[in-house]
């Protein structure tokens, strides 16, 4: 294991900044040490193996550049920033008014103290999100004003840029709303064209929402063949606050979220909306938890998933409604279209409940295309083929229908038709 | 048009129909009435091409060809309508995208040009009218959520985009009230033309009271026992299928 990723956690030791900096990443390495990366005894990992991720020694990806994303992402009437390298790569623009975009390098060496209690309070002890936080140099910072209501979405793109030998970047992003604020998040994973090797994303999001704030966080993977992600995303939210992550992974040989979820104050809600779909060679894991720490709260997390080819999906989310949180709803739904007899999902959504004032629900269906639909839309002359991809897309449409900004809604539900045997002929009909 | 002999279906390995004739011209509507379990709607899944119906024995020829040697798809581009007794709900697809898909596969058979999202809108506009839709029914997902007159409406509002030959009504009066049954009526007499047949599946008179079929022909257990013309229907309310079964 010397050889692998963790040759690598001497020299972040040595990394500067302020001293609860320095505190969080021995914190880190002190835990990656004694606990190693996970394998399949761990109930989290079951499902999924890092065995060759750990075993790689990936170098630091040294790109700086990214000319590619404008024209693959177009005008969509957000305003973005590219990471290459795990940097940002921030021009002269302005960012909309009410929020302020920097480089997480540059908060740390000149406004240290905004970071205190937002970065590294949410990461607790999963291994993935200790690995970052013990070799992050750079990222980005998101503070939104308080009460400032911010129409444009800021986007965030995340670029992998393969090598011929295996690179990896580190990325953190700190999204700060204070109380009384409402913006648009959005974070987009691209691969760039070109490099042999696998290329590791490996970020850390953290996402504070103050009192009666409201963040929708968007986060969309292309799971491109050679990309490995592995995420850990942490939300905390104050009392009245409201936060919608909506999740779209499409494939990619290893996609993994962590998204962590805490009520912190009363009368907050939760929207956790998730698409995946996963072909040969794909491999996409969800792992979700909400905290109910404080009461009055409510959480929804309704994910869909297709699983064709001999991909492979995994889900697993946990609700924990601790003792004193009264009035607590939490309700989990994990919807699976099984589209080949090849592909595999194993999903577990369940709650833990310590306190008697809660409604809650869980569940997961997996089923194939319903035999009734399909045969309607034959009896309406649509051919067989085009009917099943009709009906796969309105599966998981109503959910990316939820991202809201129109923009993304048609990149999103673009890139799922791509995916889909005859989704060129849906296109069309859907753009008009 | 169509011509039905010696019918013989199987559903679950269960015998349903067991030797079913049937001749229907070009331009004329025939009603089809019987008990529960008689197989009328068995029928029309057959002539539909449902999967799940096991034919035995017999044939159906519509315009010439073997229909049952047809897709759904097949069979509904070359003019084939069925409306169904309990239309399906679709979440997730709106009925203007569905319709506009269905019709433009019925236009591509034919060899006519495609209608795009323009035409459409006007296209389809002008068909609602025919059963009074309300057009913020278009927008919503097929049938989800429609009342069941809304999704009765529905159905004849497809039948009149398609333009179907061969349109197969089955039980398109359950579930509706007076005025809602009035409608629909109304909106499928529109469509009658020298062009089009129609097969009208009921348990009820009160359906042909609006809908006056040319012939009326009585199904019981699997076959055709009895066939007259419009009189027949009220003649059965009165006397029942049990004694002109017999």
């Amino acid at each position: 294991m010397a050889d692998g990723l963790l040759s690598v956690i001497p020299k972040a030791a040595a990394a500067g900044g302020p001293g609860w900096l320095s505190d969080l990443r021995a914190l880190a390495i002190t835990h990656l040490e004694e606990q190693g990366f996970p394998g399949k005894k761990n109930e989290r990992w079951r499902f999924t193996s890092v065995r060759d991720v750990v075993d790689t020694a990936f170098e630091p990806d040294p790109t700086t550049s990214a000319a590619f994303v404008d024209e693959a992402l177009g005008d969509d009437g957000t305003w973005r920033v590219v990471l290459a390298g795990g940097r940002p790569l921030l021009g002269d623009a302005a960012p909309p008014d009410g929020v302020s975009v920097r480089s997480l390098a540059d908060v740390l060496a000149t406004d240290p103290d905004l970071l205190e209690g937002h970065l590294g309070a949410a990461v607790a002890t999963e291994q993935f999100a200790a690995l970052n936080g013990a070799l992050f140099t750079d990222g980005v910072v998101v503070h939104v004003a308080k009460n400032a209501d911010v129409a444009t979405p800021v986007h965030l793109v995340h670029v992998a840029t393969p090598g011929d030998a295996p690179r990896a970047v580190y990325p953190r992003v700190v999204l700060i709303a204070e109380p009384g604020s409402r913006a648009t998040v959005v974070e987009s994973f691209l691969t760039a064209p070109g490099g042999s090797a696998r290329h590791l994303t490996n970020t850390v999001a953290e996402v504070s929402v103050g009192a009666n704030a409201r963040v929708e966080h968007v986060r969309i993977t292309d799971g491109a063949e050679r990309s490995l992600q592995l995420a850990y995303l942490g939300a905390r939210l104050d009392r009245d606050a409201f936060y919608g992550s909506r999740v779209v992974a499409l494939g990619g040989a290893l996609t993994r979220l962590e998204l962590f979820v805490r009520f912190e104050g009363p009368g907050a809600e939760v929207e956790l909306d998730g698409v995946y779909h996963v072909d040969d060679g794909d491999h996409v894991d969800h792992q979700l938890r909400v905290d109910h720490v404080a009461g009055r709260c409510t959480s929804h997390v309704r994910y869909r998933g297709l699983l064709d080819g001999r991909g492979h999906a995994v889900f697993n989310a946990m609700g924990i409604v601790h003792r004193d949180a009264a009035g607590s709803a939490a309700h989990q739904e994990n919807r699976n279209l099984l589209l080949s007899d090849d592909a595999t999902i194993d999903t577990k959504p369940h709650l833990e409940i310590d306190c008697d004032d809660v409604k809650a629900s869980h569940g997961s269906t997996i089923g194939a295309l319903d035999a009734g639909q399909l045969f309607y839309l034959r009896s309406r002359a649509i051919p067989e083929r085009e009917a099943r991809d009709i009906l796969t897309f309105a599966f998981v449409r109503e959910i990316l229908d939820r991202i809201g900004h129109a923009s993304l809604v048609a990149r999103t539900s673009e890139a799922i038709l791509a995916r889909l045997p005859h989704g060129e002929a849906l296109r069309e009909g859907l753009s008009s | 048009m169509l011509k039905i002999e010696n019918l013989h279906v199987r559903v679950d390995g269960k015998a349903i129909l067991k030797g079913l004739d049937l001749e229907l011209e070009q331009g004329q509507v025939h009603a089809i009435m019987g008990p529960n379990g008689s197989g009328k709607s068995t029928l029309s899944y057959v002539l539909a091409g449902r999967d799940g119906y096991e034919v035995t024995e017999g044939s159906i020829t519509y315009d010439g060809v073997d229909l049952l040697a047809l897709e759904p798809e097949q069979r509904a581009a070359k003019g084939v309508f069925l409306a169904f007794q309990y239309p399906v709900e679709i979440p997730g697809v709106s009925n203007v995208y569905f319709l506009k898909a269905a019709v433009n596969a019925v236009r591509r058979e034919r060899g006519e040009k495609e209608l795009d999202a323009i035409e459409f809108m006007r296209f389809a506009r002008e068909k609602a009218k025919v059963v009074q839709l309300d057009p913020a029914l278009m927008k919503r997902a097929v049938n989800s959520g429609f009342s069941g007159g809304e999704k009765k409406r529905n159905e004849i509002f497809q039948m009149a985009a398609l333009e179907p030959r061969l349109a197969i009504l089955d039980e398109t009066d359950s579930g509706l009230d007076i005025d809602a049954l009035r409608i629909v009526s109304e909106g499928v007499n529109a469509l009658r033309s020298p062009e089009r047949a129609m097969l009208v599946i009921t348990h009820y008179q009160r359906l042909l009271d609006y809908i006056v079929p040319d012939r009326v022909h009585v199904l019981v257990d699997g076959k055709i026992v009895h066939s007259g013309d419009k009189t027949l229907a009220s003649e059965l309310e009165e006397r029942g299928y049990a004694e002109l079964g017999g």
